[in-house]
């Protein structure tokens, strides 16, 4: 994909979204006491709206491919998940593990010779992949934003970060230079940028990557977007400015009343910025709970697996319980349970057949055959 | 074990770029990329070293294997200068410290077969025959969990993890007491990262080595560390046992750091994170440099630079405002 494409994602105008985010901590925690056992098989997830009264995004039954010499690869499976108006959801997965590319198909940007095999994207229950080219044009951007990993590459490295801001705001709107220019302004203020009018004359390269990662957020809140899709936002930064950026996306959600579609790999930032999860494992969907249920009692063992194998600060161990084997490359299991050959749970069924989804209760999804109990402890009603 | 002997010391450590020239090529300022920096690692212990970008930790890390050379200080090891050796001594000497880097992809010849890339250090100290070099290769490899078939493939057709395997196996092919294990699993995947550090791990128990692992990610240094070095802006701004140092920061700079670290569990109250960025290299503060982001900062702070002063038993910290 081209830069001017991607600068293109990162562009809309203002009006600020009416929606209200509640705090995470008034979630309800669904569900916790109902064993799996009875669970009804779900062909595409029953959406749940914790947040909402309905999803501003809904992603159905999604599938991704690619080209290859032996046949399409299949890159992306069956995805479906919703994000609510509002709402901090994350989408976690190891390299391969289709995250990216799922991200990327919202705002239909799947890079060529990759393509959309099947599946619906609803946002606000229109379909994005139906849309004709000048109603993505308006749509991305506007109603849904990107932010990207490494944002010295996202930048136009030979155009002030003035300049592309403004670029942001005039996307979607005329507006005169002046007002393009003080709109712009604001909006560094607004992602927390100390002396926002000496960096409007400053070039990505003067910036550190924190402040190159703002301005990135800056452009993509210029249009008010509802839905806010950041991928890796913090993977290349410190971790001190890694704390900050996810703060600042959080205050950004909430006062802005944006839904925040995170991407990433890293169960700490799951842990500090969203709500409720997605994991992915080698191109599907294998888990969905709310964030603290995931952690707290993860049902795939691919979840309880990594949960349990990184080091943690305060817990010291000897060893560490490592997951043998290595992340499955996507598409190399069209008839089995990819995790198959690196479970403790493993039998003979998982080889030879993908797991359904299984939804043991609302907002809770698992897609393996002998996934692990539920927490023993009932919820108060 | 009796009285632990330090293997490797780093006295007084100091190493600058010049980034400014000035008419006549002269440089006009320098980035003090390691600026006074001393420790020493005992054998058998793993040294953890921490900081974010441009800290200088990595650069500490070439120094000690004799990668780059400093400005000033020694480096001690085995009580000999080793910034002294020079031609056949100094080759004879580097069988005994090896480096393993983060990017497998990028320290591994991609035109090499994987057999010969472990063996390369043989071939290049001259030991043994053409087969004994193999079948050495083929017993590394297998103890890194590399089967006989990896000899004769190409690093490209190995996983992150495995390549990183490689790595290591390499980095033991002359049975060295010390290894600079510089990021050696952050670029792989989260799944696999457990593997490498308990291989890591399982090594330096087997063949009683002598790491100094450097890392971003705290919570990793804190596993594989006996004690840990806390580096900013070129210095060590704390340093003591892993144990003390995560459970008891003293200095603003390393709690600062710990609050940030995003744990894998929920409903923890974050605080607030550090404001600002690593600042510059070039133009140091006159102070304290950690002064500028600093929550605690006091007048004192911005003139005199604080040196490391022992605040607990081996646990030192450069701060004018903590009390032991």
């Amino acid at each position: 994909m081209s830069r001017a494409e991607y600068t293109h994602v990162a562009c809309f105008l203002f009006h600020p979204s009416p929606l209200i985010a509640h705090p995470s901590s008034k979630l309800p925690i669904s569900s916790r006491g109902i064993s799996l056992q009875s669970s009804t098989i779900a062909p595409t997830l029953a959406p749940v709206y914790p947040y909402g009264m309905s999803a501003l995004l809904e992603v159905q039954d999604l599938r991704v491919e690619f080209p290859s010499a032996k046949g399409p690869v299949t890159v992306v499976e069956g995805a479906s998940f919703t994000v609510a108006a509002g709402e901090p959801v994350a989408l976690v997965g190891e390299s391969g593990s289709g995250k990216t590319l799922t991200a990327l198909a919202l705002l239909n940007l799947i890079p060529p010779p990759g393509r959309i095999a099947g599946g619906r994207v609803l946002f606000n229950g229109r379909d994005v992949l139906g849309f004709s080219p000048a109603m993505l044009q308006a749509f991305r951007g506007k109603e849904a934003a990107m932010v990207f990993q490494e944002p010295l590459s996202a930048l136009n490295p030979v155009m002030t970060i003035g300049r592309q801001v403004t670029e942001a705001v005039s996307a979607h709107e005329r507006v005169s230079k002046q007002a393009a220019l003080a709109r712009a302004e604001r909006l560094l203020g607004r992602v927390r940028m100390t002396d926002p009018k000496r960096i409007l004359s400053a070039y990505p390269h003067q910036l550190s990557g924190g402040m190159r990662q703002r301005a990135m957020i800056a452009m993509a809140l210029a249009s008010g977007p509802a839905l806010l899709i950041a991928d890796e936002p913090t993977t290349a930064l410190d971790v001190t400015v890694q704390a900050q950026v996810l703060d600042l996306l959080n205050e950004l959600r909430e006062s802005e009343g944006m839904a925040l579609l995170l991407i990433t790999h890293d169960l700490g930032v799951v842990a500090r910025a969203a709500a409720r999860v997605y994991v992915m494992y080698a191109g599907r969907i294998v888990e969905e709970a709310t964030v603290r249920n995931l952690f707290e009692a993860p049902a795939h063992p691919y979840t309880r697996g990594l949960l349990r194998s990184l080091p943690r600060l305060g817990r010291r161990e000897r060893r560490l319980r490592a997951i043998p084997g290595a992340v499955a490359p996507p598409g190399s299991f069209h008839a089995a349970c990819a995790f198959a050959p690196r479970c403790d749970r493993v039998d003979e069924a998982c080889r030879n057949s993908v797991p359904a989804l299984l939804q043991p209760s609302p907002g809770r999804a698992v897609r393996c055959l002998f996934p692990l109990d539920p927490p023993k402890e009932q919820v108060a009603p | 074990m009796t009285e632990p002997a330090a293997l490797v010391e780093a006295r007084g450590l100091s190493l600058r770029f010049p980034v400014r020239r000035g008419l006549w090529g002269r440089a006009k300022a320098f980035v003090h990329a390691v600026d006074g920096v001393s420790f020493s690692i005992a054998r058998g212990e793993t040294l953890g070293l921490v900081g974010e970008t441009g800290s200088g930790k990595s650069t500490v890390g070439r120094i000690l294997v004799r990668l780059q050379e400093p400005d000033a200080g020694r480096v001690l090891f085995e009580g000999e200068d080793l910034l002294a050796l020079k031609g056949r001594a100094l080759r004879e000497k580097r069988r005994e410290f090896q480096i393993v880097f983060q990017d497998p992809m990028g320290s591994l010849n991609p035109r090499m077969r994987v057999g010969d890339i472990v063996a390369e250090p043989l071939l290049i100290h001259r030991l043994g025959d053409r087969r004994e070099r193999r079948a050495r290769a083929e017993s590394l490899l297998a103890r890194v969990g590399l089967d006989g078939s990896s000899l004769d493939k190409f690093p490209h057709e190995f996983s992150g993890g495995q390549r990183q395997r490689v790595g290591i196996a390499r980095a033991l092919a002359l049975d060295p007491k010390f290894i600079v294990l510089d990021e050696p699993v952050s670029a792989l995947d989260v799944s696999v990262q457990a593997q490498v550090v308990n291989l890591l791990q399982d090594l330096q128990e087997e063949r009683g080595l002598t790491y100094l692992f450097i890392a971003h990610g705290l919570q990793v240094v804190a596993h594989m560390s006996t004690r840990v070095a806390v580096m900013y802006l070129g210095r060590i701004l704390e340093i003591g046992l892993a144990e003390d140092l995560f459970r008891r920061p003293l200095h603003p700079y390393t709690r600062a750091l710990l609050a940030a670290v995003p744990e894998p569990a929920p409903n923890q109250a974050a605080p607030p994170p550090l404001l600002g960025e690593l600042g510059s290299a070039v133009d140091l503060p006159p102070g304290c440099r950690f002064a500028p982001r600093c929550p605690l900062v006091k007048e004192r702070c911005l003139q005199e630079d604080p040196v490391l002063r022992e605040l607990g038993t081996g646990h030192q910290a450069a701060c004018h405002l903590v009390e032991s």
